[in-house]
């Protein structure tokens, strides 16, 4: 638990920090197209684990939101939480098992709007909460990791504040589980609706 | 009875007495004394001192008499001279009778010209005769019987084929009451009084087939009680013989035992037969077949004594005697220095150590006595016995019934089981439980009232169930993303023995941990009996485990754990691992 409260302390930190600069800069936000975003995702999520695709065979559906807030330069703080739910045969018996993941990220992006596309590529850190039921055990805990990605919005039409997001994104959060190590991270694509404000 | 107004030479009358005496070698004692006149009809009892009481007739020249009593003390060596209780002249010559009450108070009845005459001699002295019935000249056959009390209940019968009944209970006289079937010819009736019934039995002409046989009836002691409706001794009489002259008595229970005389081919039997109410027992012969008449019989202490005589009517062999003690009759004897005989009549002694005899024989009136009772030869008990079920399942309750075990001559008294399992038990019928299964010998052994034993034996098969056969277990891993654990598949195939024994509607399986006695099996599951796996996911290490199976029926029997029901040790069953 000291870990974790040392972690979410980092990461209030750096939430304040993130504020700090937005209120610093927020004449430079204004000064550009946009303050920030909103996003809704819908992706595919491959988990990095044999254990994983033995129980759930392969990955699957993540769908989520994210938040993005201008800073300074092209930069932005984001903010993602989604879901991925799993349904799984235990290796054996075949008895039903159930997978829950939500991921929740913080990162900072860096943007540089090109014409109608805006690519960008950002890291941050990750908290993954998880829950797995099944007739051997139920288990709800949550891990720590750390992500990279990378992607380009899509304006639509320069009035309308809609945008597209295609974006790739690599989790590494490791957890231990009954003396086993686990990989919960894992590959991720998808596309997302942006509502730019 | 005209017979014994037939005058005998004197010489020939020496020689009739003689003869027997040299013969038996024991000396009868002629207890009339009474030369010139007939003496005959002699009945005799024996009060509660053991004193000996016998009345007769004597019969003048006129062809009628007298009614004449002596008395002789308990070894009967000596009489009284005989009294004249009648004094009339006019006394018939058919039977008297005489008896006594637990007060020794002595009941004389006889029959006088047209009445029938009782005395009573008590406090020493002989009461004035009372008139129990007259206005006829046709009384025949008068018998008494007194109960312990001095209840008084008589029988004669009349020669338009009646028999009728009087009894004098606490004191009061009933009315005469007829206890034959008008139009069925009854006669020569005899009675006897128990602890609270009254038997009577006479001869009761059966017109189909024109033969007389014994009928009965009985009552309450109570004043005024019914007598029953009559009831044939031995309806069933399948040779058709003539039944005669009946003789009663009863025993401690009122049982009723009555001989009679049976005309048989080549000759005539005594027969027997015991009862109550309307059941009475196949007679037995208790006599050998020979030319007899006339059979008494009395009771004490529930030993019966029976005599009759053997021999032409008048001028017999000698009198014949019989016992029954536990329920059987011994060989028949003969009383010593008793022939010439006709009528006889037999008492015992109160403790039934001696059997006192009295006969009418060369005109005068005999008495003799012998004391070595003889004792039948107890015959063993038969056990007999059945069970239900014949076998089934352990565990499996068992009934058995030892209803068909018999003693031909007594009572059974103990009936002892020894189930073959270990266990035993008492009583006729009894339940037991096998809790195992093996071929069991069942013995029974029944003891009779006189410690004869009888032994059966028989056997048992009691079933099992069979395991299932090829019971094997396979190990494996079931993992989930962040669970793992030991899951067990139980394998197993149907016993077909069990088939033939009954229908499996379940298999129950067991598991123990290696090296646990076979009582340390537990029960994990149950599977309908078209399953034949089972899958044990409460495992907590791999090869820590044993596991079997049994059969269970449709009634909960369930086959035991045997290891080598499959033919193959539990131990050494493949014990594969999958693990990935």
């Amino acid at each position: 638990m000291k870990k974790i409260i040392s972690c979410k302390k980092k990461s209030w930190i750096i939430i304040f920090w993130l504020l700090v600069f937005n209120s610093l800069f927020i004449s430079s936000a204004l000064a550009s197209d946009r303050q920030g975003t909103f996003e809704l995702t819908i992706g595919n999520y491959s988990m990095n684990e044999p254990r994983f695709e033995a129980v759930y065979h392969k990955g699957g559906m993540i769908q989520g939101i994210g938040l993005s807030v201008f800073i300074i330069n092209d930069f932005d703080f984001y903010f993602a939480m989604k879901g991925f739910y799993k349904s799984g045969e235990l290796t054996h018996t075949q008895e039903n098992t159930k997978f829950l993941l939500i991921p929740v990220s913080l990162g900072i992006r860096y943007s540089r709007p090109i014409g109608l596309f805006c690519p960008y590529f950002g890291l941050g850190i990750d908290y993954y909460f998880y829950m797995e039921t099944n007739p051997i055990q139920s288990i709800i805990n949550y891990t720590r990791g750390f992500h990279f990605q990378g992607g380009s919005y899509f304006k639509i039409s320069d009035k309308l504040p809609i945008w597209l997001d295609l974006k790739l994104k690599y989790t590494m959060a490791k957890t231990e589980e009954n003396n086993l190590d686990i990989q919960l991270g894992g590959f991720e694509y998808g596309l997302g609706l942006v509502f730019v404000f | 009875m005209k017979q014994k107004m037939i005058k005998i030479k004197p010489v020939l009358l020496a020689v009739i007495l003689i003869l027997p005496i040299s013969i038996f070698g024991a000396e009868s004692k002629n207890i009339s004394n009474s030369p010139g006149w007939v003496s005959t009809a002699p009945r005799i009892a024996v009060d509660p001192q053991g004193d000996i009481h016998v009345v007769w007739v004597e019969l003048y020249s006129s062809g009628r008499g007298d009614f004449f009593y002596s008395h002789g003390n308990p070894d009967g060596t000596e009489w009284s001279a005989p009294l004249n209780l009648s004094s009339s002249n006019k006394v018939m010559a058919d039977t008297c009778d005489v008896d006594a009450d637990d007060s020794s108070c002595i009941y004389a009845v006889w029959i006088d010209d047209d009445a029938i005459k009782l005395r009573i001699f008590a406090n020493g002295y002989w009461n004035s005769a009372i008139t129990v019935a007259s206005g006829r000249d046709d009384y025949y056959h008068t018998h008494i019987s007194v109960s312990a009390g001095g209840n008084i209940y008589l029988v004669w019968w009349t020669l338009n084929g009646r028999v009728y009944s009087r009894a004098r209970v606490g004191g009061s006289w009933e009315s005469i009451k007829q206890i034959s079937t008008t139009g069925r010819r009854s006669k020569v009736p005899s009675i006897a009084v128990g602890n609270h019934s009254v038997y009577a039995c006479w001869m009761q002409i059966n017109r189909d087939l024109n033969i007389y046989e014994i009928a009965y009836s009985h009552r309450g002691t109570g004043f005024n009680s019914s007598w029953s409706s009559i009831d044939r001794v031995y309806p069933n009489n399948p040779g058709r013989y003539n039944q005669s002259h009946p003789g009663v008595a009863l025993d401690s229970m009122d049982f009723a035992h009555i001989v009679w005389s049976s005309l048989v081919n080549g000759g005539r039997v005594v027969r027997y037969s015991g009862g109550t109410g309307s059941n009475f027992s196949t007679p037995e012969d208790i006599s050998d077949k020979r030319m007899l008449h006339y059979p008494s019989i009395d009771g004490r202490n529930d030993v019966l004594y029976a005599c009759w005589q053997v021999g032409a009517y008048g001028n017999g062999k000698a009198i014949f005697y019989n016992v029954r003690q536990g329920e059987q009759w011994a060989e028949e004897s003969s009383v010593p220095s008793s022939g010439g005989s006709t009528l006889s009549d037999v008492a015992a002694s109160p403790d039934g150590k001696r059997i006192h005899f009295t006969w009418d024989a060369h005109d005068d009136i005999y008495y003799n006595s012998v004391s070595d009772t003889p004792i039948p030869t107890n015959k063993p008990p038969k056990a007999r016995f059945s069970f239900s079920p014949e076998t089934g399942i352990f565990p499996l309750e068992v009934s058995f019934d030892a209803s068909a075990s018999y003693d031909p001559d007594g009572t059974i008294v103990q009936y002892s089981w020894d189930f073959g399992d270990g266990g035993v038990g008492s009583g006729k019928i009894i339940s037991h439980i096998y809790q195992s299964w093996g071929t069991f010998p069942i013995t029974l052994t029944v003891v009779d009232n006189r410690g004869g034993e009888g032994i059966e034996a028989k056997v048992i098969e009691v079933l099992r169930l069979f395991q299932p056969l090829n019971i094997e277990w396979e190990t494996f891993l079931d993992e989930s993303l962040f669970s793992s654990r030991y899951v067990v598949e139980i394998y197993w195939e149907k016993n077909p023995k069990n088939d033939e024994i009954a229908e499996i509607v379940f298999y129950r399986i067991y598991k123990k941990r290696i090296g646990e006695q076979n009582f340390a099996y537990r029960c994990i599951g149950e599977v309908s009996s078209d399953v034949f796996a089972f899958r044990d996911t409460d495992v907590e290490d791999r090869d820590i485990y044993v596991y079997t199976v049994t059969s269970v029926d449709s009634e909960g029997h369930e086959s035991p754990i045997v290891e080598s029901t499959s033919g193959t040790s539990l131990y050494d069953k493949s014990n594969k691992e999958v693990l990935k």
